[in-house]
């Protein structure tokens, strides 16, 4: 059986509770909001149809959308995301490597998934953030809140690649 | 042809990705429309009914300090009433000897609270938003003013049948008419971000005289809100950008990280009332041919 089968729609579900039951109330430092479900798409493995991964991230959401009231604003960022994943994943592993190979600190390093998750973290929050806040008027609370939710969420996304890790 | 066809299969991905970045966006726009859909937002059944059942669970943690703060709000609120009351018979009852005190409550009778409670509520983002658990069968329609025992909470936004989403007051696009109470000086509040507990009141006039620590009400120039409904102490004054104005730094009364229990304020009564004596006044214009 596929592994994918079982993996994805639970890591779907237990991310997308812990954002709507747990995250989406919390705010650190008044700006940093954490929002691990990036993980989702981070840990798509490499070789994955494209098609399948655009349809999970804009599934996902779009759920988080109408739980948190942000129509639109995490899909349209999340499908970006999953469209540049395969990209940015690339710059970080050598060609050659498993075609089945799913992106964590064990299998490419964990430098280079720290800048991996960082680089498409950091893309994620700008197009969420700019969505959100649609001017920027108030510029300097926008740099506040893509580096403050970067970093909170990177950290996150760290741990539960750790916890992974040992359960593996 | 075959070739328009290979074309497509091998950037089939692009294209969804297209289309499903154009589904998302017109969902962005579509709900900065005032009327948009309840579709996908937390008004929905399926999603209000997950956010109530959680907001049930987590109630019974906030219960005890929730009842404590309206307590305690009752307790102000019945004394100023009082003492109100009597500054009120004292000053009518010197000019008239035969005034009997009826109440001074008349006035907030033409407004119908209905009760609801907050099911979901973000305090973090830069439109904040929250669902409460009652919807247009419960008589909540969009514009109608929302309040808890502390203060305003915000104006409803959208309403499905049974949930409706309000637009807090940590919301940019929020513009409520407030007032420095008891000197009759108003301006707008609004919120720029930052911490839930501190908002601004724009459009102060700099000849307006008050003091840090004075309390800011509702204004009542808008039919959302009647006047005199806490919004919350002044803790300093800024000249505006135009420098025209001050800008009030404001401590808001209302605990936003911690609500439950609101009212939704039905003011159509009020607004029957206004439209007949709108009517009346056009009808007694001169007629003009």
């Amino acid at each position: 059986m596929n592994h994918d089968f079982v993996r994805l729609p639970l890591l779907f579900l237990v991310l997308t509770l812990a954002q709507v039951f747990v995250l989406n109330h919390v705010q650190l430092f008044g700006v940093a909001i954490p929002m691990p479900y990036i993980f989702f798409v981070i840990t798509m493995k490499r070789g994955m149809a494209k098609w399948a991964m655009l349809a999970w991230a804009f599934t996902m959401g779009i759920v988080l959308d109408t739980f948190s009231n942000t129509p639109g604003v995490a899909a349209a960022s999340l499908t970006m995301a999953a469209m540049a994943q395969p990209y940015v994943l690339d710059l970080f592993i050598t060609r050659e490597g498993d075609g089945e190979l799913v992106p964590s600190a064990s299998t490419i390093g964990i430098k280079p998934f720290f800048n991996y998750a960082t680089m498409l973290t950091g893309g994620y929050c700008i197009v969420f953030f700019s969505l959100e806040m649609f001017s920027f008027l108030n510029y300097l609370r926008w740099v506040e809140c893509v580096v403050g939710s970067t970093l909170v969420t990177v950290a996150l996304v760290m741990a539960m690649d750790s916890l992974r890790r040992k359960k593996d | 042809m075959r070739n328009l066809i290979e074309f497509l299969k091998k950037y089939h991905y692009w294209f969804l990705f297209v289309l499903l970045e154009v589904v998302s966006l017109i969902l962005v726009f579509q709900y900065n429309n005032y009327q948009g859909s309840v579709w996908f937002t937390s008004a929905n059944y399926l999603s209000g009914l997950t956010l109530e059942t959680d907001a049930w669970l987590h109630s019974f943690a906030g219960q005890g300090d929730a009842n404590q703060m309206l307590t305690e709000r009752n307790l102000v609120l019945e004394r100023e009433v009082t003492l109100l009351r009597e500054q009120l018979f004292e000053e009518r009852h010197r000019h008239d000897s035969t005034y009997v005190d009826k109440g001074i409550t008349p006035g907030l009778e033409a407004y119908k609270l209905i009760p609801a409670k907050v099911i979901s509520n973000s305090i973090n983002r830069a439109d904040n938003l929250m669902t409460i658990d009652k919807g247009r069968y419960d008589g909540v329609h969009p514009d109608m003013g929302v309040a808890c025992g502390n203060g305003v909470v915000g104006v409803v936004y959208m309403s499905s049948r049974h949930y409706s989403v309000v637009l807090s007051a940590l919301n940019f696009r929020s513009n409520i008419s407030c007032t420095v109470k008891g000197k009759g000086y108003f301006g707008y509040l609004h919120w720029s971000g930052g911490p839930s507990d501190i908002a601004y009141v724009d459009d102060i006039p700099r000849h307006a005289l008050f003091e840090n620590g004075d309390t800011i009400t509702t204004s009542g120039y808008s039919s959302m809100f009647p006047p005199g409904v806490m919004v919350g102490t002044i803790l300093s004054k800024e000249d505006s950008r135009d420098g025209l104005s001050y800008r009030l730094k404001v401590k808001m009364a209302t605990d936003f990280g911690n609500l439950r229990d609101v009212c939704v304020i039905d003011d159509a009564a009020v607004k029957e009332q206004l439209e007949l004596l709108r009517q009346v006044t056009d009808s007694l214009k001169p007629q003009t041919n």
